[in-house]
């Protein structure tokens, strides 16, 4: 029960990492469009998914939204084994995506104007501006805190143990209430939760360490 | 629509049964948070003004717990003290207290971030120079340093509090009536509501969340923010402020 | 080559950065533009590349009039290279790479043929040794010789400076002049916003005098310094020319 557990809980954090993050991409890029009907609804949805906790929209997927599709879609959901699993994914990509929306656009937003302008009067374009110039020096300035959210992202994959998905906090209270060693499973869960947050750390601190000169001369930059 | 059909449920999703039974709805919510983090205030500033000591004895066990917390999920450490507290205390603990003491075990860690970002944030021109005007180390610390801090502190906390207004929510797990348990409550009750009830759950948390993000931003765009939230490595400018004599200007990098 | 005709630009009543503005620049020119800051020079190179537009009038460069849609904005701008005030080399980049970028994206450059021109003039700038460091590891003399060659890998036509030297230490300015010298030298037309008189004095064809929008002043090289007409030319200069920088040039010039 445990192994599949950490399998579940593994999975979630895989996953949930990609799809927020494209979600939250596009979100931000919505944001930061030049479309004002864009920008109001990239905003939109920040506002919304921040301000509710992420265990509601978990509920929400797992109860609600099998209900709000038309056709008997939704029982068919319902009756599909794996549904919690899928409903875990979605509420925590979407709470997850409006954070990491932010985060994009504050890289954006730390770039100083000068780079585009540069990369604009070498005539480069758009596209390539961004992919050569901003995007390269966003990826740099968002690490720290891209990562700390992924560490939340994480940390919070536990919530969906109230959905009956059987990941490994899950297991743990399984394991409590049938054999009553509960506290054996949660100590080992603990040490795994633990484990793997601090090694996300240690990654995104080493990978920092490598682009380190890039890092300070940016602040050099935006210091003159 | 059955919104409105609501409007008599309202004290329940607002108070919970309180008058008749235990308090519950939004407003549990609010105290959790508020009580948790004043509980936790203390330990807080203290964990993050050790955590700049230059004594690895008190700094060491500092960071440990501080980094254990800060990478434990809430559901963990709410379920161990489920465990533990009764132990402990030798008594029953009732629900409420047991997630209180949670939230307040998990928000002491945060605060002892913000405490130790808001110190490092202050110049240490401020140190040096409460020191040449002849105050102690804790003098200085006291009187000078940490009232600067607790001002760069004020958006961070309020920030932190939004998120901790939002991880109460996370007590439902361990059959706390807050606003979320109450929402499923009526809507396993009355299963033609369900729409409705999941509205007024979610209106009950984005008012809170939203005014109060409003002003965060505010507080912000006034006195600016500090990061708590990243894991970071400490830095060379630790040792500057706590070593007992001076030894100044030693990790110097602008 | 360069042609302003009743150029006016506005953001509000207050500022009005570009007020009339008529100039005419030719091929191999070097102009100078001075004046005290605010005055909107900056702007008036900046609408050159169109990082600015305007509000009424029209600019030709190099027989194409920037207000005409069917003018190609990218290649007009990869043909003017510009080097600004801020050091603003790409800081994840080192400095050859810095340079091939855009000779490689834009002109379509195959990597060898980029990495040999730039180093020829990384050579040019007399920074050759370094062609493997990033910009952190540069002097900010060093990364203004490495925008000057950043900016001439376009093969530009016409070369603007936005007060290239106003952000360096003293010391190091003089190698960062010596490169524009070198280029003003080889013919290369020019539009120089700088404080640096000794530099006008020793290239400049002519000096553009501006403040609050407007051209007050031009002015053939020796006549402004020595014979300035308008008294807020003679206020500038006076305050200006008592710098020890002129002071070190000024026997050349009697």
């Amino acid at each position: 029960m445990m192994v599949t557990g950490v399998k579940i809980t593994l999975l979630l954090l895989l996953v949930t990492s990609i799809t927020s993050l494209c979600l939250g991409t596009v979100i931000a890029i919505m944001r930061m469009s030049r479309t004002r009907a864009l920008r109001f609804f990239g905003r939109l949805y920040v506002e919304i998914f921040r301000n509710i906790p992420g265990l509601f929209w978990l509920l929400f997927f797992y109860f609600v939204f099998p209900e709000l599709l038309p056709y008997g879609l939704g029982d068919k959901l319902n009756a599909y084994d794996n549904y919690p699993i899928v409903a875990a994914i979605m509420g925590l990509t979407v709470d997850n995506a409006s954070y990491v929306s932010d985060i994009l656009r504050s890289g954006r937003l730390a770039i100083p104007d000068s780079q585009r302008e540069v990369a604009i009067s070498t005539g480069l374009n758009r596209v390539q501006q961004y992919l050569y110039v901003l995007l390269p020096q966003m990826f740099r300035a968002i690490l720290p805190p891209l990562g700390t959210r992924m560490v939340h992202n994480f940390k919070n994959t536990s919530l969906c143990m109230a959905i009956t998905v059987p990941e490994l906090t899950w297991a743990t209270q399984q394991i409590e209430s049938l054999t009553f060693r509960g506290l054996e499973a949660t100590a080992i869960a603990t040490v795994f939760y633990i484990a793997l947050s601090l090694s996300m750390v240690a990654v995104i601190i080493l990978l920092e360490k490598y682009y380190k000169i890039d890092i300070s001369s940016m602040t050099q930059a935006k210091g003159r | 629509m059955h919104f409105f059909e609501q409007y008599g449920n309202l004290k329940f999703y607002l108070l919970g049964a309180f008058p008749v039974g235990d308090l519950g709805g939004l407003v549990l919510n609010i105290i959790l948070a508020i009580l948790s983090l004043s509980l936790s205030f203390f330990i807080g500033v203290l964990l993050g003004y050790s955590r700049l000591s230059r004594r690895k004895y008190v700094k060491i066990p500092c960071i440990l717990y501080v980094d254990t917390i800060r990478s434990t999920p809430l559901i963990l450490i709410l379920f161990w003290l489920y465990f533990f507290l009764p132990y402990i205390l030798g008594t029953d603990v009732s629900l409420f207290w047991t997630a209180v003491a949670a939230l307040a075990v998990y928000s002491s860690a945060y605060q002892a971030e913000i405490v130790k970002a808001g110190i490092l944030a202050i110049p240490k021109g401020q140190l040096e120079a409460a020191l040449t005007s002849g105050l102690g180390r804790y003098q200085a610390m006291g009187f000078v340093i940490l009232p600067q801090a607790f001002r760069m502190m004020v958006p961070s906390y309020v920030s932190f509090f939004i998120s901790l207004f939002k991880e109460t929510s996370i007590v439902y797990v361990i059959g706390v009536v807050e606003l979320v348990h109450t929402g499923v409550i009526v809507s396993q009750r009355q299963p033609d509501s369900i729409y409705a009830a999941y509205l007024c759950m979610a209106i009950g948390f984005w008012v809170i969340s939203y005014s109060m993000s409003h002003v965060a931003r505010v507080l912000e765009q006034r006195m600016g923010s500090l990061d708590y939230e990243s894991f970071r490595p400490d830095v060379s400018r630790d040792e500057f402020m706590l070593l007992p004599q001076d030894k100044s200007s030693s990790g110097d990098s602008s | 080559m360069i042609k302003f005709i009743n150029v006016n630009k506005k953001f509000s009543d207050e500022c009005i950065p570009l007020k009339n503005i008529n100039l005419e620049i030719s091929r191999g020119e070097v102009v100078v533009i001075c004046g005290p800051s605010g005055a909107g020079k900056s702007t008036l190179i900046r609408v050159i590349n169109k990082l600015e537009t305007i509000d009424s009038g029209e600019i030709i460069v190099d027989g194409k009039h920037l207000s005409d849609p069917r003018t190609n904005l990218t290649a007009l701008r990869a043909e003017t290279g510009m080097v600004f005030q801020q050091l603003n080399l790409y800081p994840h980049k080192t400095a050859l790479k810095n340079i091939m970028l855009a000779p490689m994206k834009v002109r379509k450059l195959s990597k060898r043929e980029a990495e040999e021109k730039s180093m020829k003039l990384l050579e040019k700038v007399g920074l050759a040794h370094k062609y493997n460091s990033y910009p952190s590891q540069l002097s900010g003399g060093e990364q203004q010789r490495v925008a000057i060659a950043r900016s001439l890998a376009m093969e530009p036509k016409i070369m603007l400076f936005d007060e290239p030297t106003s952000a360096l230490d003293p010391e190091l300015i003089n190698e960062v002049l010596d490169v524009m010298i070198s280029l003003a030298e080889e013919g290369m037309t020019m539009i120089v916003v700088t404080h640096e008189m000794a530099f006008a004095q020793r290239v400049a064809s002519r000096v553009v005098f501006m403040d609050f929008g407007e051209i007050l002043e031009i002015g053939k090289t020796p006549d402004i310094f020595v014979d300035p007409q308008h008294h807020r030319t003679k206020e500038f200069m006076s305050n200006i020319l008592h710098t020890p920088v002129f002071c070190y040039n000024e026997p050349k010039n009697k």
